[in-house]
This record gives C-alpha cells, sequence and structure tokens, in this order.
C-alpha cells in the first residue's frame, strides 16, 4: 500500500462519489456533500479535486448522453477505483486509530 | 416559471467563461453550472440562483493557475488567451521579421514591388492632397458645419441679394444667429506711410464678420458691429496672417499703423490667424476692412445689382430645410415692398412668388476654385483610383509568381505542421509591409509631385493658398491606401496557397508546368482586366488631350502671338476722356519694343462681359427675340493692336471725341445676324434707352469674347472718348518678346496717371490658357495617368509571360530538340500576349465607351465616342503590348535544347 493519503476534502468527495454510485458527477457530489456536512462547496474546487484524482487513476470518467435541460451537453460521471477505494478506507482507518482512547476520555 | 425563462442566462459569460476552460473541460463544467442554476432557479428563485452562478464562475477564475497546471499536465491545450499577451506579440514580431528576411532574400523583388506601389500611391494621394485643399477643407472657423451660404432664386435663374436687401433680412429673419455680407477679396489703391503698395487686395465684411464666424486673432483684436456704422469713411482694419509677416515685417508694433485704402485712412487693430484665409477658398484677402466703414455709398445703397455673398450661421435646433422656408418668405415679402418703392432687383413683369432663397452649406466656403474643379477632380480620383487597381493587380500578380516559387517551401512548411493560418499571416503581414513601405515612397512622391500639379490651376490670386502641406488627413490618406493595396493584392496569393494541397506541391519539381496553370490562368485574367484599364485611360487620355489642343489652335479672331495685355485701373476725370485716351495711347508706345497699344473697358478672355439691348434701324426683331448685344469700347488703335481685320469702312480716329456724332464697329456676325445682304456702313441704331443715333463706320472680322468653346457671337464697339465707360484693359502689340518689354511697360502703365492702379500684365496667350486650365490640368494629368497604367500593365504582362516561359522551359527545350523553329516559339509567346489582348480590348473599349460619357462635359471639337481616339487608344495598347512580350518572347526562342536536355 502505498503512503499516500487523502486530504479531507478528497475524502468527502469520493465519498459523495461512493454514495450516488452511478449517479455521481460534479454536480450531485457537490449537492451531497452540501446536505450531508451543512458545507457550501465550490463546484469549481470539487471539479478540480475530481480531475486530479482521476489523473491519478483514483477515479475514472465516462460521457453520459447530452441532455437538453444541460444546454444540449453531456454529464461527466465519475467511479470510484479500488485504488481509490483502498486510500479512503486506509485514511478512514488512520483517524480512526488516532481516535481511540481519545473518545473515551472526552 | 417556464423552461425558457431558466434557459435565459447570459450568453456573454459563457462565452468568456468557455474560453478560459481547457476544451476538456468545458462541456461537463458548463453543463453542471447549467443544471445547478436551473435547479436553484425552480426551488430558490432567479436572484438567487443567479448569485450561485456567480459564486461558482469565481470560484473557477480563483483556480485558474491550478486548472492550468492540470491542463498542461493533462496534456490539453488552453485556448491561447490563457497564455497571456506576450506570447501572441511575440509571434506577431516573429511575423514581422520573417516577412524582413524573406524581402530581403529577394531584394530586386522587393523592390519592383514597392516602386509600382508608390508609384499607384504617390498618384492617388497627389489628387487627393489637392481635392482635399480645394473641395474638401473646412473652413478654420468655429463649427463650421452650421454656417450656410444664401442664394436668392427665381424660376429660371439666381436674384441677386443687394446689401439694403440684407441688411433689411438680417435684421428681420429669426432663423440665424447672425447673417453676414462680404463682398470679396478685390485690389485696392492701397498706401502706406505714404507710399503706394502695389497687389493688395481687400475685403469689405460686415462687422460682425470675425464674430459670427468665430474667429479668435492672433494679434490685437479683430472689429466688431461698433466699428461698422454708417457715416463717414475709414476706422479699424484687420490683416492677413501673410500680409502682417511679409509686408508689415512681422512685427507687433505693426497694431496701430494707418492704412488708406482707396483714399481713407485705417487703423490695423489687429493680425488674423494664419490659417484664415477668409470664406472663399483660392482667393487671398490681405485687409479686411468694415463694409460701412470702406464701401461707396452709391454700392452700400445699389438695389439693383450686387456683388455680396452672404452667410448665415443656423440657430441651434433649425434644419437648413425650416431657414430656407422661412427666408423666403421674407425675401418675398422684401422684394414686394421694393417693388412699391421701385427701385428692385426683379425684372419687370416677374411673380415674385417665384422668388426664393436657397441655402448651401457653406462648411467649405464659398469657391470659384470649387465650382471650377469640382467635375475635373472626380474625373482623375477615377483615373488614378484605375491607375491604383491596375497596382494592386501588378503586385497581385507579382506576389502569386513569387508563391509559386516558394510553392515547395511553403509545402515543405505544411507538411511539417505549420499551420496554415500561420502562414497566411505571414503572407499577409509581407504584403502589408510592401503596402506600408510602397506607401512611405509613395508619399514622398506624392509631396515632390504636388507643387508640379498645383501649378496647373494656381493663379497670382490663389497660388499662396494652394500650398499643400502634408498634414494629418493626407498621411491617414496614403496609410489607408497603402494599407488597402496591400490587403487587395496580399488576399490573392493568400487564398491561393491556403487552397493547395502541400501534398501536391512536394509530388512536383519547379520545372512542371503542371501545379503552375490555375495560378497562371488567375494572373493572365489580371492581366487582361489590366489591358482593359489601360484601353480606358489611354482613350479617356486621348480625348482630354484632343480637346485640349482643339482650344490651344481654335480660331480666336486675333493675333495671340507678340500681344501683352494688363488690367488696369485708371480713373477717368470728367470731361476730357479723348485727351486722356490719346495720351495713353501716346506714352505707351513710346515704350521701346511696343508698336502699337491701345486702351478699352473689357479685356478680351479677363471674364468680363456687357452686353446691352440695341433698336436696329430697317430691323425687325421677331418677337420675344433678344436683341442683346457685347460690347466694348476701345480706343482708335484697339484693332491694330489686337490684330483683328477690318474688312470695310473706316477705323476709329481721334476726331471722333465727345462731341462729335456717334460711331461705332460691328463684328460680321453682327452683319450677318442683322443686315442680311443690306450694307451696314452708314447704318445707325441705338442703345436702349439712349436717344442718340449710333452709326457704324466699320465692319470688322469675328472675334471670341471670352470664351474658347463658344462660336462667335455679335459684337460692337464704340469710341472710349464717346462713352462714359471706364479704362480698365490694356493691349498692347510687341515687337520683341514679352519678357524684355514687361518691366519697362509696367513702369509705363503705373506712370500714365496718380490714379493708375495696375492689376496685372501677362502675354495674351498666357490669358488665353488661363481660361482653359481646368482643360490642361485634365489633359496633362491623365495623359501622364494614362501612360503610367500602360507602363505597368506591360511590365506585369513581361513578367508573367518571362516566368510562363521560364516554367516551360523544359518543355521549349524538348519541343525545338524534336524540330520546332525559334520562329514557331517566338510566335507562340507572342500569341499568348494576344490572347490576352483579344479578351483585354473589347472589355476596355467597352469600357471606355461608357466612361466617355463622364468626360463629355470636358470635350471639344471631339466627339465622345470619336472612333478615331478609341480605336488609336487600342492600337498604342497593342504595339506596347507586342513591345513587352517580345523580351520574353525572345528569351524562349533563344532557349538552348541542348542544354535544357542535359540538365534533365
Amino acid at each position: 500500500m502505498s503512503k499516500q493519503t487523502l486530504g479531507e476534502f478528497e475524502q468527502l468527495v469520493l465519498l459523495g462519489c461512493l454514495r450516488l454510485g452511478r449517479e455521481a458527477f460534479a454536480g450531485a457530489i457537490v449537492e451531497e456533500i452540501s446536505r450531508r456536512t451543512g458545507r457550501e462547496v465550490a463546484h469549481a474546487a470539487v471539479y478540480i479535486a475530481l480531475r486530479r484524482m482521476e489523473k491519478q487513476r483514483l477515479v475514472s470518467s465516462r460521457l453520459g448522453e447530452p441532455r437538453a435541460e444541460r444546454g444540449g451537453r453531456a454529464k461527466r460521471y465519475f467511479e470510484v477505483q479500488p485504488q481509490g477505494r483502498l486510500l479512503l478506507e486506509a485514511s478512514r482507518d488512520a483517524l480512526l486509530n488516532m481516535w481511540k482512547g481519545v473518545e473515551s476520555a472526552s | 416559471m417556464t423552461r425558457d425563462e431558466h434557459s435565459r442566462r447570459p450568453s456573454l459569460w459563457e462565452k468568456a467563461f468557455q474560453a478560459l476552460l481547457p476544451a476538456a473541460w468545458r462541456q461537463d463544467v458548463l453543463g453542471d453550472l447549467e443544471e445547478g442554476h436551473r435547479l436553484r432557479w425552480k426551488n430558490r428563485g432567479q436572484l438567487a440562483a443567479r448569485i450561485w452562478l456567480l459564486r461558482q464562475i469565481l470560484g473557477y477564475l480563483l483556480r485558474l493557475p491550478r486548472i492550468r497546471r492540470l491542463a498542461r499536465d493533462e496534456g490539453d491545450h488552453c485556448r491561447r488567451r490563457l497564455k497571456g499577451k506576450g506570447r501572441a506579440m511575440q509571434s506577431f514580431v516573429h511575423d514581422i521579421r520573417w516577412a524582413v528576411r524573406s524581402l530581403r532574400r529577394q531584394p530586386g523583388f522587393a523592390a519592383v514591388v514597392t516602386l509600382t506601389l508608390a508609384l499607384g500611391i504617390g498618384a492617388n494621394t497627389a489628387i487627393f492632397s489637392l481635392t482635399d485643399a480645394v473641395l474638401l477643407r473646412s473652413l478654420p472657423v468655429r463649427d463650421p458645419g452650421s454656417l450656410m451660404a444664401l442664394e436668392g432664386k427665381r424660376k429660371d435663374g439666381n436674384v441677386s441679394l443687394s446689401y439694403p436687401l440684407l441688411q433689411e433680412m438680417r435684421e428681420r429673419q429669426t432663423v440665424f444667429t447672425d447673417l453676414i455680407a462680404d463682398a470679396g477679396a478685390s485690389l485696392s489703391r492701397v498706401r502706406m506711410d505714404g507710399r503706394r503698395l502695389s497687389g493688395v487686395r481687400t475685403s469689405s465684411v460686415s462687422g460682425s464678420y470675425f464674430t459670427m464666424l468665430g474667429v479668435q486673432p492672433f494679434l490685437g483684436a479683430t472689429f466688431g458691429e461698433e466699428d461698422d456704422l454708417r457715416g463717414g469713411k475709414g476706422g479699424a482694419a484687420v490683416v492677413s496672417y501673410a500680409f502682417w509677416s511679409s509686408r508689415l515685417g512681422g512685427e507687433p508694433s505693426a497694431l496701430g499703423r494707418v492704412i488708406q485704402a482707396d483714399g481713407h485712412p485705417f487703423t490695423i487693430i489687429g493680425v488674423a490667424p494664419p490659417e484664415f484665409f477668409g470664406t472663399s477658398v483660392g482667393s487671398r484677402t490681405d485687409v479686411w476692412l468694415p463694409m460701412n466703414r470702406s464701401m461707396s455709398e452709391d454700392n452700400l445703397e445699389w438695389r439693383t445689382g450686387t456683388f455680396f455673398k452672404a452667410v448665415g450661421r443656423l440657430n441651434p435646433g433649425i434644419t437648413p430645410r425650416q431657414a430656407e422656408q422661412s427666408l423666403s418668405a421674407l425675401f418675398r415679402q422684401l422684394l414686394e415692398a421694393e417693388a412699391e418703392h421701385g427701385s428692385t432687383i426683379i425684372r419687370k413683369g416677374a411673380a415674385i412668388s417665384n422668388h426664393r432663397i436657397q441655402l448651401h452649406s457653406a462648411r467649405n466656403g464659398f469657391d470659384s476654385l470649387r465650382q471650377a474643379y469640382s467635375r475635373p477632380l472626380q474625373v482623375l480620383t477615377a483615373a488614378t483610383a484605375l491607375v491604383l487597381l491596375i497596382v494592386c493587380f501588378n503586385v497581385a500578380n507579382l506576389m502569386l509568381s513569387r508563391a509559386a516559387w516558394r510553392e515547395r517551401e511553403l509545402a515543405t512548411r505544411l507538411a511539417l505542421g505549420a499551420g496554415r493560418l500561420r502562414l497566411a499571416r505571414q503572407m499577409a503581414m509581407e504584403s502589408l509591409l510592401l503596402g506600408l513601405v510602397g506607401g512611405a515612397a509613395g508619399l514622398i512622391i506624392a509631396w515632390a509631385a504636388s507643387p508640379l500639379i498645383v501649378a496647373f490651376i494656381a493663379s497670382p490670386e490663389n497660388a499662396p493658398l494652394l500650398q499643400l502641406k502634408p498634414d494629418l488627413r493626407i498621411l491617414g490618406y496614403a496609410l489607408s491606401a497603402s494599407l488597402a493595396t496591400g490587403f487587395v493584392f496580399g488576399l490573392a496569393p493568400v487564398a491561393w496557397s491556403m487552397r493547395r494541397d502541400p501534398g501536391a506541391a512536394l509530388g512536383t519539381g519547379r520545372g512542371d508546368s503542371g501545379p503552375g496553370r490555375p495560378r497562371l490562368r488567375l494572373s493572365k485574367a489580371l492581366i487582361a482586366v489590366q489591358l482593359a484599364f489601360s484601353l480606358l485611360l489611354l482613350s479617356g487620355a486621348g480625348l482630354l488631350m484632343g480637346t485640349l489642343h482643339n482650344l490651344d489652335t481654335v480660331a480666336v479672331g486675333i493675333e495671340r502671338e507678340g500681344l501683352a495685355v494688363a488690367r488696369v485701373d485708371i480713373q477717368v476725370p470728367e470731361g476730357g476722356r479723348g485727351e486722356l485716351v490719346r495720351r495713353i495711347e501716346e506714352s505707351l508706345e513710346a515704350v521701346p519694343g511696343v508698336r502699337t497699344a491701345s486702351i478699352s473697358w473689357l479685356g478680351l478672355f479677363s471674364l468680363s462681359d456687357m452686353s446691352t439691348t440695341l433698336d436696329i434701324d430697317g430691323y425687325q426683331p421677331a418677337p420675344n427675340e433678344n436683341l442683346s448685344v457685347r460690347l466694348n469700347c476701345v480706343s482708335p488703335s484697339y484693332l491694330e493692336s489686337m490684330g483683328i481685320p477690318l474688312i470695310s469702312g473706316r477705323p476709329f480716329e481721334h476726331r471722333d471725341g465727345e462731341d462729335a456724332p456717334k460711331v461705332a464697329h460691328v463684328n460680321r456676325s453682327f452683319v450677318q445676324r442683322y443686315f442680311q445682304g443690306r450694307s451696314p456702313l452708314g447704318a445707325t441704331f441705338r442703345l436702349r434707352g439712349d436717344d442718340e443715333d449710333v452709326r457704324i463706320v466699320g465692319v470688322t472680322e469675328d472675334f471670341l469674347w471670352n470664351d474658347l468653346r463658344l462660336e462667335a457671337e455679335p459684337i460692337f464697339l464704340v469710341p472710349s472718348s464717346q462713352w462714359g465707360f471706364g479704362l480698365r484693359s490694356i493691349q498692347a502689340r510687341l515687337t520683341v518678346p514679352f519678357r524684355s518689354v514687361a518691366q519697362p511697360l509696367r513702369k509705363a502703365i503705373e506712370n500714365l496717371d496718380e490714379s493708375a492702379l495696375l492689376v496685372r500684365l501677362q502675354p495674351m496667350s498666357q490669358q488665353l490658357a488661363g481660361t482653359i486650365r481646368q482643360e490642361r490640368l485634365l489633359a496633362y494629368l491623365s495623359g501622364w495617368f494614362s501612360g503610367l497604367g500602360t507602363l505597368l500593365t506591360c511590365l506585369g504582362l513581361c513578367g508573367i509571360l518571362s516566368f510562363s516561359v521560364a516554367r516551360r522551359r523544359r518543355e521549349i527545350g524538348v519541343r525545338m530538340a524534336v524540330g520546332a523553329a525559334r520562329s514557331r516559339i517566338l510566335g507562340q509567346v507572342l500569341r499568348e500576349a494576344g490572347m490576352l489582348l483579344i479578351i483585354g480590348l473589347p472589355l476596355g473599349l467597352l469600357g471606355s465607351w461608357a466612361a466617355s460619357r463622364a468626360v463629355s462635359a470636358f470635350l471639344f471639337g471631339i466627339a465622345a465616342d470619336d472612333a478615331g481616339i478609341h480605336f488609336g487608344a487600342a492600337a498604342l495598347l497593342t504595339v506596347a503590348v507586342i513591345a513587352a512580350a517580345l523580351l520574353p518572347a525572345r528569351r524562349a526562342a533563344s532557349v538552348d535544347p541542348v542544354e535544357v536536355l542535359r540538365c534533365e
């Protein structure tokens, strides 16, 4: 396993992607994050993160059909790749390990 | 809320934003944003949706550096704009360098193109600078656009506006902020410090002249209405900058000095600004005087004639049409009032309701020069435009040839991945560069040539005003002409090379005749059109030169050579006219080199004119026949000095004095018209309104009056000593060349009398030439331009044929090797030129037939469709084309087949 870990924002994006499954595109991920965390995130931030992770092969993308409500533009759907999933779990494990003991103390 | 309203988004942001995004990102990012925007609009309203959208865009803009980095890593090239201005500038500089380098590699080509362009642009700019000076330049006054010149009109012509009428109009009109009168510049008797100043032109103008025009003095002050009150003569004067600097030493102390104009003292109170010349272009004024203080009372009260020009400045918000209507109504009221008093300008029986005022824009001032030259200048502008087109086609051809020579270079670059756009841009840059260099050279040619052109239309009155100085307008014109030319000729090769398939060019050798074919066809088509244009220019020039020749040689009825004429003004005392006339004749004839001298009222071809209505005994005029006949009042030696033969009767003598019976000479046309078959000698007639009989004592040959284009008309002459007309023109028959007698003659004239004022002394031939300046300008310049056009066309033809021969060298060599005779090869090239002529000549003949109508108004003694001229021009062009084709033809015939085959 690589030593690479994910930042918090990247984790949010990847999780959003996982939750949405086959319907995960940048706009929906933005909505998902804001609904679940109450945080307003910029579309640009999410999209850039997705493109960067795609370059790192953590996610893959495919273009859908052009849609009228998008002005005739196609949607790019993102899917988390095994490598991404592994990294995400590793990040979670790292956090959980760090939380151990801290929880009971509080 | 409908769907359509959701989708109504600002499209500008989208375009700008889209341009900033990497291409691969655009579709899904914009799609996401649009979808999000639509959703928010539906749920939270328009404002919230807009704010959200703006925030998202801002989010992208803030992250642009990261986006760029990421996109570059992705291998996606962002748009050039993302790369910044520096890059574009760099490639622009690179293009210029490339163009300069590639032109320097072929200095001969660059020189030929530059020279060709310089000639075309120079000719155009020279004509434009003249057009600009004569026709286009606005008066250097405040808001020239609102100045209007007034003209009185009736159904069948013009009505002059007398000074009293203008004054009344000025007081009662409501459409102008002010209305001024200008008597125009004329030579005056001016003295300063007791010395006589010769050649000073004064203008009498309304008191509010300078304030109304908004002219600020260069020095001192201008006069105002308070300086123009009636009662007494003399007062304030404003001098022109030129007069101040040349005649008053340019000293500020000139203010306050007194000049005597026509005997009245005027104090110089100001100097007009250098650029201000009055309201007439091409008519110089040295001193402006207030109207009421300088004009004679007679002139100020004169209601039946006038020489005043009137200019008004429109009130804001009043259109010229409204002003015309209002002024016309006022004009008719004033005329009616005049008619009641008896003294009026309107003709007896003419209905006042026909009279009206017409307004013209006075933005450019009044101008006899403009009236005379606007049509000729239009013709010349058209001619130079044709020359420029020929130049464009020529250069386009040269560029095409060059592009073909560089075919392989360009094809290689294309094949190596150079963008077609980039190549086209570089070639366009080359054209532009050539255009600019050619334009700069053309500007120099124009500046050198314009004095020569001005010399055609310059007269002593306007010469100082027509010094064409380079200014921004002319620079701008030359620049736009160069750019337009560069664009036109540059377009053809660019378009052609853009269409070329690099593979085809790479696959063929330079010696092959194949790929050049379509290009050659285009070149030849251009040459054919050039030939047509040249023919058009040549036949136009032929017609105009024929006209000039006809005018120069038309029988005037006087001996033009060896005759000096002077315009003078000599005040005639009451009584003693006969004595004065005799003294003048005698003292002029005493000048060595003068054989006979005479003085008369009017000078021939001096544009002065007078006619009067006669009652001729024994002649029954037809109803409504106009018995108005020209007359002149002459001294006894008039006929002899002018060289007009006396057919019968006796000359005037000094005994035909004031108290002797009145006598007259009539000319041949007079006799033919009014004495069909009868002998005129001894017959009598009377001037209408005069009871005294005038007896005809002599008949002269016909002679022309003012216009070389007109047939001889009836004229009668009466002795100066019997009639109270002025003494305005001196004629001296010389035995020596004019130049050697000019100085003593000038002195003798000035010493004739204390009042004698010499306006101008010149040979008659020059005076005649002065009446056909337009024709001379047209003939010479059109001759020049047609020669230039033909020369350029022939050079172009020579170039194209040479190119075609060079390309077909191998073919020619092979044909000669298998036995083709040299004469056959020669004939073939000449035939090629002949084909171009066959296409070009009919086109040109058709064009010149149509265009000759445009110049028909200028022609004299020659018809616009004169077959001799048109076919003569065609023949001339044919000869020129054959001469131009001979060089490449001989080169083709001298191809050495052995050498060609060895090269193969």
